[in-house]
């Protein structure tokens, strides 16, 4: 355990010119955002499938779970009955989970015709490995079409943007990360900012100036003209304004209408023909549960 | 070579790991940061010029998975291996105890650099402290398990010759 002089100084250099070495990288990639992606599509092909393994165990032990393990400690009495009970009720659960399902992706092809967006519906199998960005790992790739820079988004609102993709797997920056932001504007007032990601559950609506009438509850919609997400999709509606003095600006908070943190199922737009008020008609009826009243 | 091989392993492992926590519901202030403790493990069982690239590249892998910024993460594990490995004569990680103070600092530190190398975090919120601590807290509750496993798997990489890594099993 011996390290020797000419050993610390070594690593004392080494570790300096690397320090720098990061520091250059860490400015390079903060003005070249495409050279961060360098690198994150292979390691994302190769950590996926982890993901997905442990996605499929974790189902699988949930069927097993419902299915057998819950058998364990019936009395002799009842045990034919009780594993009756008990797997009617494992089948039970399981068209439970897959009435659910299919409601979700019903919601999501309902937001994909009526909005006429094209997308490709995809399935969340891991989160941020870093635990400090927000950001998930989705199911589908460039083999489907998915590119980076397409939104991403879910029937009850705008999701982020693909960052990364490999053949098979994409990686999806939230909303709510630092470094995502979105043109938007208020539904009714049309007024615009850009809501930008705070690290929590929620973002911030910027450069909103103080005459701008704002109140909680105001919906937030995309406007379109930051060439990423489609016009007319909810972002979330204002949980907080507030005015401080000495500031040309409206402090803003906006409560995202996803909850990002039980996402299963979203839609990577892949393109559009877009009709705008169509958008948020589909978007209110997912909301409020009602089906069927579509559009031509 | 075996050594470097074995080191990116853990590092895709230890990755895949922290996401796979986060996917199952554990929350993000909880999930432990596996990769320092790796640093850590570095820096006392291979304090040279090895084991100072190792903790530069397994932060550049950390920093490729959030696909936002290229660095920050490299440069604090850089930070944390110098230090460790220039204290490693005076420090010892022989011990459980020991084992979580130093990787709880580790943490700690990790992270501060981390922000302010790479700007990602406000750190005047109340929640930043709270994530820091928790994940620095959860990351010392399993430091002792995967120091031990990492030594195990560095005696076998290594071969007859255990190299400056026998003397670290934290359990």
């Amino acid at each position: 355990m011996s390290t020797g002089v000419s050993e610390r100084k070594k690593i004392a250099a080494l570790s300096f010119g690397l320090l720098c070495c990061s520091l250059l990288l860490t400015a390079y990639s903060a003005r070249h955002p495409s050279f961060a992606r360098v690198g994150t599509s292979a390691l994302v092909e190769v950590i996926a499938p982890l993901h997905a393994a442990v996605d499929f165990a974790q189902d699988s032990t949930r069927s097993v779970w419902g299915g057998y393990v819950g058998l364990i400690g019936v009395s002799e009495d009842n045990e034919k009955l009780r594993a009756r009970i008990s797997e009617l009720d494992g089948e039970r659960g399981l068209l439970e989970e897959f009435k659910r399902e299919n409601d979700r992706l019903r919601a999501l092809l309902d937001l994909n015709s009526v909005s006429q967006l094209r997308g490709v519906a995809a399935n969340v199998i891991g989160d941020e490995p870093s635990g400090w960005g927000q950001g998930v790992i989705v199911n589908r790739g460039s083999l489907m079409g998915a590119r980076v820079g397409m939104a991403v988004v879910h029937p009850r609102g705008v999701v982020g943007q693909v960052v990364a993709v490999s053949p098979n797997y994409s990686h999806v920056l939230l909303i709510t990360d630092h470094s995502s932001g979105v043109d938007v504007m208020t539904q009714d007032s049309r007024v615009r900012g850009v809501v930008e990601g705070v690290g929590a559950d929620h973002c911030e609506l910027r450069y909103v100036s103080k005459q701008t009438p704002l109140r909680v509850g105001d919906t937030i919609v995309t406007s379109g003209m930051d060439g990423v997400f489609p016009k007319g999709l909810i972002v979330g509606v204002v949980s907080k304004v507030a005015v401080e003095t000495g500031t040309l600006l409206q402090n803003v908070e906006v409560k995202v209408s996803v909850d990002l943190n039980k996402l299963e199922e979203v839609l990577i737009v892949t393109g559009e023909q877009h009709q705008p008020a169509k958008v948020e008609e589909a978007q209110s009826l997912v909301k409020s549960g009602k089906q069927g009243k579509r559009r031509g | 070579m075996a050594k470097g091989l074995l080191s990116l392993l853990y590092a895709v492992v230890a990755i895949a790991l922290q996401g796979i926590l986060g996917h199952l519901g554990l929350a993000d202030r909880f999930i432990p940061q596996f990769l320092v403790v790796f640093v850590v493990y570095l820096s006392f069982a291979e304090a040279n010029a090895f084991g100072c690239v190792m903790s530069f590249i397994v932060g550049l892998l950390l920093d490729l998975s959030s696909a936002v910024l290229v660095g920050p993460w490299a440069g604090s594990f850089v930070v944390i291996f110098c230090v460790l490995a220039l204290l490693s004569r005076r420090l010892f990680i022989d011990s459980g105890i020991a084992a979580m103070v130093i990787t709880f600092a580790s943490v700690v530190c990790g992270n501060i650099l981390f922000s302010l190398f790479g700007d990602e975090y406000p750190v005047l919120t109340w929640e930043y402290p709270q994530r820091v601590l928790g994940q620095a807290l959860s990351t010392a509750l399993v430091a002792p398990l995967v120091l031990g496993f990492l030594s195990r798997r560095w005696r076998r990489a290594n071969g007859a010759y255990a190299g400056r890594g026998t003397s670290v099993s934290a359990v």
